[in-house]
């Protein structure tokens, strides 16, 4: 997936799906193969480089906090995000590079490297964790894949049910990719922990973004916390646009954050 | 009978003397001992609010049960100034409360953070006197971004830290919203209160500034402190104070806040009374060693005054006189003596820095409280009266056992001297 991904550099454990071998459901119509859905699903955000705009509200129990969002993509590897408003939080950063996640503060011009013991703590105080944007795993490579019909709410839906294979270091037992059948669009991703399922993470209002037509908005809903929510909205984005190299290195980043 | 008991007591000037100066001594040290602990405690009490706890503190409920960023009471500057007019009330000090990662490319530490008012705190705590390097907070806060924000450090912590006034500090505060609180601040002075946690870990801001950093609103705080004049009754400003608390904020002394302190103060206090009951004791040996010596001595002299037609009772009231006047003037002595020392003590006060391992000049620390290096004694002329009232009571009942063996004794077996 990609949404994130493409707009925060694989902020998401949603990039390109394994290519399996086809499944059959149970009522016998056919199922897309995984790799249908697969390209289907990569090629929703898909683009070489990409540049957008983006709100973010993140509401807990002791505060919520709305932020407005500039981002950069490259590759798979590389993202920006600056943020721009509220003016207290204006200028601070997160950059993602091949050697990995850094924090940017503003005010105190510092650069921070996030160290690995802290990637599971929360990015930039939403339910997002700084993990979910630095996440490289690939599935084709880190999970087992199959689809399987299922009926939610009176809907017919796909399911992408995606099992971390045994020795690799995924905190989610598996990952379950719910797909709307006809316009092969991400509904909805329960993340598991074991048996139960610790956040879910909804796609909702699918529009023209940047020429596509996807989901415009993410909303991750952790479950025990189920009045809390983190928002991600796309406001505009440019897919294939074009990203100088030298935007993801410290001195592109002052450069980003000083406009 | 006076006279008697006067010309007996003369008769062994020796053991007289030796007997009235154990007294004396024995008075003396229970004087200074309790001038000494009275102020030695009163030294920690003071340590424990004048350092950082101010003598009552406002919080919001939910923050005294259990202290959170998020539980802050609304603290506009009327509310301050009507506490601060108080009568007894030196001054109140708005504080935000919160941690920070704080530090350099090289260094860097956890610490606590206090967003205190520049001008608002000192009124309350020690904290500007404690400046050892640099200066206090300014009155009026720099304005960033023209500025940068200015930070006191506890000394120790200025010293791990490897900064000194003039020097850039990121300090990165844990903030309400979770968004990011770090900013490069300068370090304008360093404070050494004494209290081992202030000076260790504690990092001073402008409250304004903590604020913004921490994502609180303008004008919460967690906690206001209010210092009072020395000598105000605690009970009475509290009573004072409470009308003008806020809703949903709860109203505690000093007393309450460290109560591990008070009964700390409380066991010592008690505790002297074993001290107290050893001294009485030798004391009461001494006494009835003497009387009972001096008894045996003039045992033919008292039996003549028996045979001549003194009265038993006469002769033991003679002898219990004899105890009591012995102590009295003992009594008399030590009130001096320990009054004399006590004075000196008020005067020049006790360097408590001799006797801890800290070395000179840094406080003295016990149980996380510190206190000054040198505490000055306290002349009490109420503290005089119980050493000398519970001497006479000693003396009499150390007077009355010698003097009753002699009055009871047969004159004639007395005189003998083979009884």
């Amino acid at each position: 997936m990609t949404a994130l991904r493409t707009a925060l550099s694989a902020l998401l454990a949603l990039a390109p799906l394994a290519l399996g071998s086809p499944s059959r459901a149970d009522d016998g119509a056919p199922l897309p193969t995984v790799a249908e859905l697969t390209h289907r699903l990569d090629d929703l955000y898909r683009s070489s480089a990409s540049h957008g705009t983006m709100r973010m509200e993140v509401v807990t129990k002791r505060y919520s906090r709305s932020l407005e969002m500039e981002a950069w993509t490259k590759g798979d590897d590389l993202g920006l995000v600056v943020i721009r408003a509220p003016a207290r939080e204006a200028g601070n950063a997160s950059l993602k590079t091949e050697d990995g996640l850094w924090s940017y503060g503003k005010r105190s011009d510092r650069l921070l490297r996030i160290p690995p013991g802290l990637l599971s703590e929360s990015w930039m105080g939403s339910h997002f964790t700084n993990d979910d944007l630095m996440r490289e795993s690939s599935y084709e490579k880190d999970y087992d894949t199959t689809v399987a019909r299922r009926t939610e709410d009176g809907r017919a839906r796909l399911v992408l049910t995606m099992v971390p294979k045994p020795d690799t270091a995924i905190v989610y037992s598996r990952l379950e990719y719910v797909v709307d059948p006809d316009t092969l669009l991400p509904v909805r991703l329960d993340f598991f922990d074991k048996k139960s399922v610790v956040r879910r993470m909804f796609f909702e209002d699918v529009g023209d973004l940047g020429g596509r037509k996807v989901p415009k908005t993410l909303r991750l809903v952790p479950t025990d916390a189920p009045d809390e929510h983190t928002i991600v909205t796309y406001v505009d984005m440019t897919f294939d646009a074009k990203v100088p190299a030298g935007t993801f290195t410290p001195q592109g980043l002052r450069r980003a954050t000083e406009r | 009978m006076i006279r008697l008991a006067l010309r007996s007591l003369g008769r062994n000037r020796w053991r007289t003397a030796l007997t009235v100066g154990g007294v004396a001594v024995g008075v003396g040290l229970i004087i200074w001992v309790s001038a000494f602990t009275d102020a030695y405690l009163d030294a920690m009490a003071r340590g424990a609010t004048a350092g950082r706890l101010g003598a009552l503190q406002i919080h919001a409920t939910a923050y005294v049960e259990k202290p959170s960023l998020w539980d802050t009471v609304a603290a506009p500057d009327a509310l301050l100034d009507r506490l601060a007019a108080v009568p007894d009330v030196t001054g109140v000090a708005p504080r935000v409360n919160g941690m920070a990662l704080v530090g350099h490319e090289r260094r860097s530490r956890a610490a606590m953070v206090l967003g205190v008012d520049a001008v608002r705190e000192p009124r309350v705590t020690t904290v500007e006197r404690a400046i050892v390097a640099g200066r206090w907070l300014a009155a009026t806060p720099p304005e960033p971004p023209a500025h940068r924000r200015e930070a006191v450090l506890g000394e120790g912590l200025a010293k791990h830290l490897g900064v000194g006034p003039g020097d850039e500090l990121v300090v990165d505060l844990v903030t309400a919203d979770g968004s990011p609180g770090d900013d490069a601040m300068t370090v304008v002075g360093l404070v050494r209160t004494g209290n081992v946690e202030v000076d260790r870990g504690v990092v001073y801001l402008h409250r304004a500034d903590a604020a913004y950093l921490m994502a609180l609103d303008d004008g919460a705080v967690h906690e206001l402190a209010v210092g009072l004049a020395p000598g105000a009754d605690l009970d009475r400003a509290r009573a004072a104070i409470a009308p003008l608390v806020p809703a949903g904020a709860t109203l505690q002394t000093w007393k309450e806040l460290v109560p591990d302190l008070v009964q700390l103060i409380d066991v010592s206090r008690g505790s002297m009374w074993i001290f107290y009951l050893i001294i009485f004791a030798l004391i009461a040996l001494g006494l009835l060693n003497t009387q009972r010596m001096s008894a045996l001595e003039r045992r033919r002299e008292l039996g003549v005054l028996v045979a001549i037609g003194t009265t038993p009772a006469r002769l033991g009231a003679q002898l219990v006189l004899e105890a009591v006047f012995l102590s009295a003037v003992g009594a008399l002595v030590g009130v001096a003596l320990g009054s004399a020392l006590t004075a000196f003590f008020a005067v020049n006060g006790l360097d408590m820095g001799a006797f801890a391992s800290g070395g000179k000049g840094e406080g003295v620390s016990w149980a996380g409280i510190a206190f000054d290096d040198v505490i000055y004694f306290r002349l009490d002329p109420a503290a005089l009266v119980p050493p000398v009232v519970w001497t006479l009571v000693v003396s009499f009942f150390c007077g009355l056992w010698p003097a009753i063996a002699a009055a009871r004794a047969n004159p004639v077996t007395a005189i003998s001297g083979r009884g």
